[in-house]
This record gives C-alpha cells, structure tokens and sequence, in this order.
C-alpha cells in the first residue's frame, strides 16, 4: 500500500486507499490493535474514575431535547478536564493550524503511535475554507490552558488524508493525519484501535474528548459520554455534546474487560444531514473499518 | 467495481466560501475570535476558525440554514443565523455580558 504523506509544498497523491471502503460490508470482522499507556506517570485520574463509560446501555444516559444543536440537549453536560498530564486525557492534542490561505483553525488530534496523531481530514486538508493542505500544524499534547504543555509541542508540515477525502471530501472518508519528527508520543502513550461489528457498537456507550473553540477557546479539555445512536456502513452516530474544535477527537470505547482505550470513530461532524432513514439527530465521525485500520497503521 | 478506472469526483458535499466578520456591539472588528457552526440542517466539519486582526474569517458552508457563534478572547459571545450555500458576507456581533 502506497504511503500518502504530503511535505509542503502540496504534492497530489494516488493510490487506492480512500476508495477502498467503496465495497465495504456492514458486518466488520472484528479487529482490536492494543494501546500503550505511555512513559509518564500511570496514576488513574478522578476524570477517568468518574466520567469515562464503558459497556453497553439501552437507553441513553439522558434524553437530548433539542433536535440540530451540536449540544444535544438543553444543558451542556461536557465537563473540563483537568488532569490532562493523566491517562488517557494526555493522548488528546489540541491543534492551532495554519491553512494554506493563511487563516487560523484549531482543532484536535490524538496518538496513535509516537510520531502519529490522527485527526479529521478537514484539519489537515480542505480545498474551500483552508484553500488546500495546512501549511502547518502546532500539536499540543495534553493541553491545560496557558500553562507549560506538560508534554511539550510540536509544529508539523506533513500531513495525510485519505484519498476519497482529496478527492471528494466525502464526509464517510474524513480522516486524516499529522506526521511528527520526534516522538512526541512517548511519553503520553496512544489510543489503541478496534474495528466493531455493527451488532458490537449497537448500544456501545463512547467517550469523546477535545479541544471546542467554548469553553476555553481551544486550550482547554472537554470531555463528554454517551451511547451509538446509529451506525451506517462507514459512520458511528452519537449524542454526545460537542462544539466546532473538537474536531478530529477520538470516539472511544472499552472492550473485553480492558482498561485500554480504543478508538472506534473519528469525531468530525456535528448534527444535521444525519441519513433520513436513521430517523435520529446526532454528532458524528467515520468508524474505523479494516481498510481504515489498515491505512492508520500504515501511517505510524 | 473497477477501482482502478474510479474517476477522481467532485465534491459530494458541495460548499460555498463565505467570507464573515465578527464586530464589537460598536462594530469594530474582533480579532482573534474563534467562530464555529453550532446547529445546522446540513453536517458541517467542527473545526474551529479564529478571526484575523481585521476580525475576519471564511466558512464553507452548503445549502442549509445555519446558526453560527463566534467567541472573543474575553469570553463574550455573539451568534447569527445563516442561510448556506452563495451569499453575502456573514457578521456576528459580540455582545459583552
């Protein structure tokens, strides 16, 4: 498989990655790839101990009560994290990126490998509002407000995205990723990844955490749980609250037992233009399949 | 399907560049503002924008109405409600609490 990577100046890739999950079938094998928690210190955090979900519910765990607010409901139930320094909060990068026009995004990527941070594609590359590939990307692992990012930073030039997104910024295929030069990761430890059946990811409660542009303007850790809503062949619906930066978050879950996190979607989307005949409003990102998987890994 | 011979496509998604300013209740510009799309009829990215000196920012948004909010550095919020698709330019005004 052809690695698509992109140095600035922008350089148009082909390959066959992105059209890939064309053929792709609802029912997934399932795949899990482990996380690793990283060299910093392995303390549970009272976030973790406290707001993190895991396993499967029947109903969600409340009514939303509005129907096109990317905060579902009439109370914004996220809640700031503080311990960013922590597991699996430290995992979690917010992003200030520079658009090939020039103008400023933020957004948010997580580890999944030292050098690897995932995001949405639309934070490394889109041809309308950020007039073609970033130009460059600072990441901040862990970010707490102004103070010293206890992991450090780096600014990156190298990006990816999968080629249906290039092509044709089909929602489904929105992912992408930022290449590091140092092993940045390390220390914070990554996400691990799992492709779900449908059966599996029915009911799944899911975690979402990153960086909104409210509160904290982009510096500070939201975190927010609920359960899948829906899925489709190549989305994962879910109510839970999210504000435009957050973008790129991981959507993650608990398996077998396990105290690993792994990334089951890529938060991207918020409510709206949800597919009529799932009859549900809800936020959403492109669930990792086994060509997305794949093409991850290929990535670290 | 013959994935080889797959035409490169347009958008699915199509979109508008729209160019959009966030003023002060005396319609000065706020620079360094953040504006994001808070509800819609039409998924839109959740990116983050901030605004330049000039307080001005683009959004691409589709067909749609639209509810966007721009946040200044001091916490104070303005929103606007928005057609998507071609239009005209977009301007949020903070209010200060």
């Amino acid at each position: 498989m052809e690695l698509k990577s992109v140095d600035n100046p922008r350089r148009k890739e082909s390959g066959l990655e992105g059209l890939v999950g064309e053929v792709a079938v609802v029912e997934q094998p399932r795949q899990i790839v482990g996380a690793a928690s990283g060299a910093a210190d392995d303390s549970k955090s009272r976030a973790e101990q406290h707001f993190i979900v895991r396993g499967k519910r029947a109903k969600p765990l409340r009514q939303p009560g509005s129907a096109l607010e990317t905060v579902l409901g009439d109370v914004d139930r996220r809640k700031h994290i503080l311990e960013t320094d922590l597991s699996p909060w430290r995992m979690i990068c917010a992003l200030e990126i520079e658009g090939a026009n020039g103008l400023s995004f933020i957004g948010t990527g997580w580890f999944a490998g030292p050098r690897t941070v995932v995001t949405a594609g639309h934070c490394v590359f889109d041809p309308v509002e950020m007039g073609g590939w970033a130009q460059r990307i600072r990441v901040v692992p862990g970010r707490d407000g102004d103070i010293d990012p206890p992991f450090g930073s780096e600014v990156s030039t190298r990006f990816s995205a999968s080629d249906r997104w290039q092509q044709a910024q089909d929602p489904d295929y929105d992912y992408g990723v930022i290449h590091l030069s140092q092993d940045l990761g390390t220390k914070p430890g990554h996400f691990g990844l799992a492709v779900l059946p449908d059966a599996e990811l029915h009911e799944r409660l899911l975690n979402v955490s990153g960086y909104p542009i409210t509160p904290g303007g982009g510096k500070d850790q939201y975190f927010h749980a609920n359960r899948v809503k829906a899925v489709t062949a190549r989305r994962v619906f879910y109510d839970i609250d999210t504000v435009g930066g957050q973008s790129g978050s991981p959507v993650w879950a608990y398996l077998d037992g396990s105290d690993d996190p792994v990334v089951i979607g890529i938060h991207a989307y918020g409510v709206g233009g949800t597919p009529a005949a799932l009859s549900v409003h809800a936020n959403s990102g492109p669930r990792l399949l086994p060509e997305v998987l794949e093409l991850i890994q290929t990535w670290i | 399907m013959d994935l080889e011979n797959e035409p490169v496509r347009q958008s699915i998604n199509p979109r508008s560049l729209r160019r959009g300013r966030v003023v002060n209740a005396e319609g000065k510009p706020v620079g360094g503002a953040l504006v994001a799309v808070v509800s819609g009829t039409t998924a839109t990215p959740e990116i983050g924008r901030r605004t330049t000196g000039g307080g001005i920012f683009q959004v691409a948004l589709p067909e749609g109405s639209f509810r966007m909010q721009a946040v200044a550095a001091s916490g104070a919020t303005g929103t606007v409600e928005v057609e998507g698709g071609d239009g005209g330019e977009i301007v949020i005004r903070i209010e200060e609490r």
